[in-house]
């Protein structure tokens, strides 16, 4: 059987699900997704564009793409909350922002990537995740 | 005085905040995660008059998940999440952390709303106090 996952938006405009499984998860610690989550890093996991389903409110997302070739960042433009990134929604694999999801992803974040870019208030906790200056390999 | 700047990812809004910051948080909340799309929200607080938005006001967005809770104020143009408590009147300004562009000289203080944080969130040993919900006054 196939498991799904729910998502939505904090104002619940914008639903969707994720045919399971992530095929990975990380911790994102550059510039870009600090500024957009407002904390020190986003949380992601990553699927193909064909395990995702917009249920509702498709209509809601905004897409800003920080530079041409980078990830964008997807969100509701109702609530503000993170959605998607990565290469939504085109590409071979995309982000889910596992912020968004009402339901268990299956897989916990496995690494922390751009940590040289980490903000000088956040101390990153020793919790054994390998840990990469840029993209992971 | 020491001033630092913060913006939203596409550098549309930018203000500006005198330190030193009264306080700074980690919050699990629910809302603070499906807002930020990570494990929740972490934000320092000035009071309002140490703080000055320098542009792009209109660009700002609130919203309010319930009446009278914590409020999410983002760009409309990028999502980057900005603001919290009860911008714009609120007597203090609390101010994403991600959203600075200097250092806040000030690290988190305390995990807050832990028995509401993700299944996937692990929440490693830092050191910082955990509250269940709100911390004691």
């Amino acid at each position: 059987m196939t498991e799904i996952v729910r998502g939505s938006c904090l104002c619940g405009g914008v639903k969707f699900e994720v045919e399971l499984p992530f095929v990975v998860a990380h911790h994102c610690h550059c510039t870009t997704c600090q500024k957009h989550s407002g904390a020190a890093h986003t949380t992601s996991g990553r699927a193909r564009p064909s395990q995702i389903t917009i249920l509702e409110g498709k209509e809601l997302l905004g897409s800003y793409q920080p530079a041409p070739g980078q990830g964008n960042k997807t969100f509701c433009t109702v609530c503000g909350s993170s959605i998607f990134g990565g290469a939504w929604p085109d590409g071979e694999y995309v982000s889910v922002r596992f912020g968004a999801l009402d339901g268990d992803p299956g897989l916990r974040p496995q690494a922390r990537t751009f940590v040289a870019y980490n903000a000088p208030w956040y101390e990153i906790p020793d919790d054994g995740l390998p840990r990469y200056e840029e993209r992971r390999p | 005085m020491t001033v630092v700047t913060g913006s939203c990812l596409c550098r549309s809004v930018r203000y500006e905040a005198e330190l030193p910051f009264l306080r700074a948080s980690h919050c699990h909340c629910s809302r603070c995660r499906k807002h930020s799309g990570t494990f929740g929200g972490t934000q320092g607080r000035v009071p309002k008059e140490r703080f000055r938005l320098l542009e792009g006001e209109e660009l700002v967005r609130v919203y309010e998940p319930a009446p009278g809770a914590a409020r999410k104020a983002f760009c409309s143009r990028c999502g980057g999440s900005l603001f919290g408590g009860f911008w714009p009147e609120g007597e203090e300004v609390s101010i994403r952390l991600g959203s600075l562009d200097e250092d806040p000289q000030i690290k988190p203080q305390h995990h807050t709303f832990v028995d509401s944080r993700a299944v996937w969130d692990e929440l490693p040993d830092d050191g910082l106090p955990r509250y269940a919900e709100n911390p004691p006054k």
